[in-house]
């Protein structure tokens, strides 16, 4: 007899050493097992309807509204806030003090007081103080060019012109997302446990999906038309991000493991299907057709940027003129496709992976549920420092080198008294390392493993060093959990910060990257996605293409 | 000045790890202190915990060694420091820790290989208002101060996005 809870057979995982590498990290394309795929998937599967109770907008598209829908047996509304902002004020920084549009996710239906408090708090953002009924506090720009010109056109009776629609895509920027407990709003821990409010961001991710909608509506509401729908499904909601958000990959190594081993899973069963039907193959040729117009569209200012793209686009045909119908109706034909590729750009490889594994829902979806984890790290103070020694040899190498080197520990990361906002600093020009945020994890290690003794145990090494406390952790923790670290020098010149920033904003269903800098970029969220009024077909979005 | 304030958890525990790192604590020690606030009393705390030299380094070394088999140890520490860390040590480790209170600190047995009473983290709550003045006082050392050069480049991006 069959066990029909067997997971599905696999290839062998792809080794931490090739995966988390920074340059591999930065070039992560979104999958089917990113989070705002899954919570529209979750959406639609409840056939969850999005309604509109408060709408307080003046002719100049300044006022607020409320939209509201049921999810899991709870009840969620945005209030969306959206006030004058001079252009002088008007930056996607962390230092801004002043934004067109400022949102909360509230947990349930706000009353009138409770309009009135969010309508007076969110403008003022990280200088207000929120409640437990707040689940997410946010903030959105003006794409200034795209929504005058829609603003304008509308007005005309005319639909905005396509080519900007397409290179835009967006009529707003979010620059921030608070969720878990920033400025007061709720825990996470307080719904987690809710269906459908468990998975990473998922309390995020509605917001930005509810908040997409909204910028449709604004911009429709002041041009006195309606967008045409192809042209609304096309604009997404973009994201504007810094260095806030690498950090975060480092602190929560249990995490980042827990997202990659899903992905990395995924892609390990798509390698292992033996033969495929008809229907994927199909699925499968669309697909390739669809990226490539895709890349045929992502066009960015940044020049290496650019050169990436423009390698992908070179190499791409020639993927495609891989996949013949005889390789196609071959044994295991994703892994010899797979395989075949080994030579191309990272970047082609990435964008592989993301296709092969979107037409295999049935096989990985379900991998989606272990992408959240209570898991946290360990320190297990009776092991030998032997034992130890043993674990940086095997899993640190990477990490070993001479940290007094210039290149090698060129750059500290810092937090400004400027709003908190974080940054960089250049070691050997700039004041401040003294303080510097600890990061440099490899540099931690490394530090440890020359005063580690080959004897005794690890409880009476750190009651002398306690100094190497959170090395310890951090080796014992990747014991269990290969994709736990970044394996790279994060303090080294050759740390590109926007490398963390794309793996994890891939994670969360972006596309479009956008480098304004090695260390910030712009990126589309929900671009193609259903709007409020169309779950019912939600799940076929991978990798935004423009309908004309 | 901070006026006693209603934080979440997270925010609690954000601002300790901040705030004992300001003080001069080793990172791992911040970090474990930073886990045990989950279940820290703050109002019956009687000392801050986040500078160097107290209770937040006697008391998860004496649990190392515990831990490590090299019990019994004995701390001296505030009783809502203890039942925070042993607390958290218990919910980390699955198991049970033997050991009693003394006049001003308690004596940690042993660490039983048994699941232990459940502890439950205590969320949301008040923070009082000389401690939370502290708390800030310390995290701000962690901070770099402004300059013309760290504002322009600092964060890889202009200073207006009005595109």
């Amino acid at each position: 007899m069959l066990d029909t809870n067997a997971p599905p057979p696999q290839m062998p995982l792809r080794p931490p050493s090739e995966v988390m590498r920074l340059r591999r990290m930065g070039a992560s394309f979104p999958t089917r097992l990113s989070f705002l795929r899954v919570l529209l998937r979750r959406l639609a599967a409840e056939n969850a309807e999005v309604s509109r109770p408060v709408w307080a907008i003046d002719e100049g598209g300044f006022g607020h509204a409320v939209y509201a829908l049921t999810y899991g047996g709870h009840v969620y509304s945005l209030v969306a806030v959206s006030t004058d902002l001079p252009d002088d004020q008007r930056t996607d920084r962390v230092i801004a003090t002043a934004w067109d549009t400022t949102y909360v996710l509230y947990d349930g239906v706000p009353d009138a007081s409770e309009i009135a408090r969010i309508v007076a708090s969110a403008p003022k953002q990280e200088a207000a103080r929120f409640t437990a009924r707040d689940l997410v506090l946010s903030r959105a720009n003006k794409s200034v060019r795209l929504f005058a010109h829609t603003v304008e056109r509308l007005r005309a009776g005319e639909q905005p012109d396509e080519t900007l629609v397409r290179d835009t895509g967006y009529l707003m920027r979010t620059t921030a997302v608070y969720g878990n407990g920033k400025f007061g709003i709720a825990d996470r821990a307080d719904f987690a446990n809710r269906d459908g409010m468990g998975g990473s961001f998922a309390a995020e991710m509605l917001a930005v999906w509810l908040i997409r909608g909204f910028t449709h509506d604004l911009v429709e509401h002041v041009g006195g038309a309606k967008l045409a729908p192809h042209l609304k499904r096309h604009l997404g909601i973009g994201n504007s991000t810094g260095l806030g958000m690498a950090p975060f990959l480092v602190s929560h190594p249990m995490l980042l493991n827990a997202w990659v081993s899903a992905r990395e899973t995924a892609l390990a069963r798509v390698r292992a299907v033996e033969g495929l039907s008809a229907e994927q193959i199909e699925k499968l040729y669309a697909l390739v057709i669809r990226a490539a117009q895709h890349l045929a569209e992502w066009q960015v200012p940044d020049a290496i940027g650019q050169v990436r793209i423009d390698r992908m686009r070179s190499e791409w045909p020639k993927v495609a003129a891989m996949m013949t119908p005889d390789l196609m109706t071959s044994h295991q034909p994703l892994e010899q496709l797979w395989q075949a590729v080994s030579d191309f750009s990272v970047d082609t490889q990435e964008c592989l992976a993301a296709l092969m594994i979107e037409p295999f829902g049935e096989l990985v979806d379900e991998l989606a549920d272990g992408m959240a984890t209570e898991r946290r790290v360990t320190l297990d103070t009776a092991m030998s420092c032997a034992d130890a020694h043993a674990l940086i040899t095997r899993d640190w190498s990477w990490a070993i080198c001479d940290y007094d080197a210039p290149d090698a520990c060129h750059q500290f990361w810092y937090v400004s008294e400027a709003k908190a906002e974080p940054r960089l600093g250049l070691r050997h020009e700039e004041p401040g390392a003294e303080l510097e945020s600890p990061l440099d994890i490899a540099r931690q290690v490394a530090c440890m493993s020359k005063e580690l003794p080959e004897s005794g145990t690890v409880a009476e090494f750190l009651a002398l060093h306690p100094e190497h406390r959170a090395a310890m952790r951090r080796v014992q923790s990747l014991k269990g959990a290969p994709y736990a670290e970044i394996r790279d020098n994060l303090i080294a010149d050759t740390c590109l910060p926007i490398d963390m920033l794309r793996c994890k904003l891939a994670f969360f269903g972006a596309a479009k990257f956008d480098p304004k800098s090695d260390r910030w970029t712009r990126i589309t969220l929900c671009q193609g996605a259903p709007m409020h009024d169309e779950l019912k077909d939600a799940d076929d979005w991978w990798l935004p293409v423009f309908a004309s | 000045m901070n006026s006693a304030q209603e934080k979440s958890a997270n925010e609690i525990e954000a601002l300790v790890l901040k705030a004992a790192r300001g003080g001069g604590l080793p990172l791992g020690l911040a970090e474990d202190l930073a886990m045990a606030t989950a279940y820290l009393d703050l109002d019956r705390l009687t000392g801050c915990p986040c500078s160097s030299g107290n209770a937040a380094i006697a008391l998860p070394q004496a649990l190392d060694a515990v831990a490590a088999g090299e019990g019994p140890k004995n701390v001296e520490a505030d009783s809502a420091l203890i039942v925070a860390y042993v607390a958290n040590a218990e919910v980390h480790s699955g198991k049970t820790l033997v050991w009693e209170a003394t006049s001003n600190g308690a004596i940690f047995h042993r660490f039983e290989d048994r699941a232990t009473d459940e502890h439950t983290p205590l969320g949301r709550r008040t923070v009082p208002q000389a401690l939370l003045t502290h708390l800030h006082d310390l995290a701000v050392k962690t901070h770099v101060p402004e300059t013309e050069s760290s504002r322009a480049g600092g964060a890889g991006a202009g200073l207006t996005d009005n595109d």
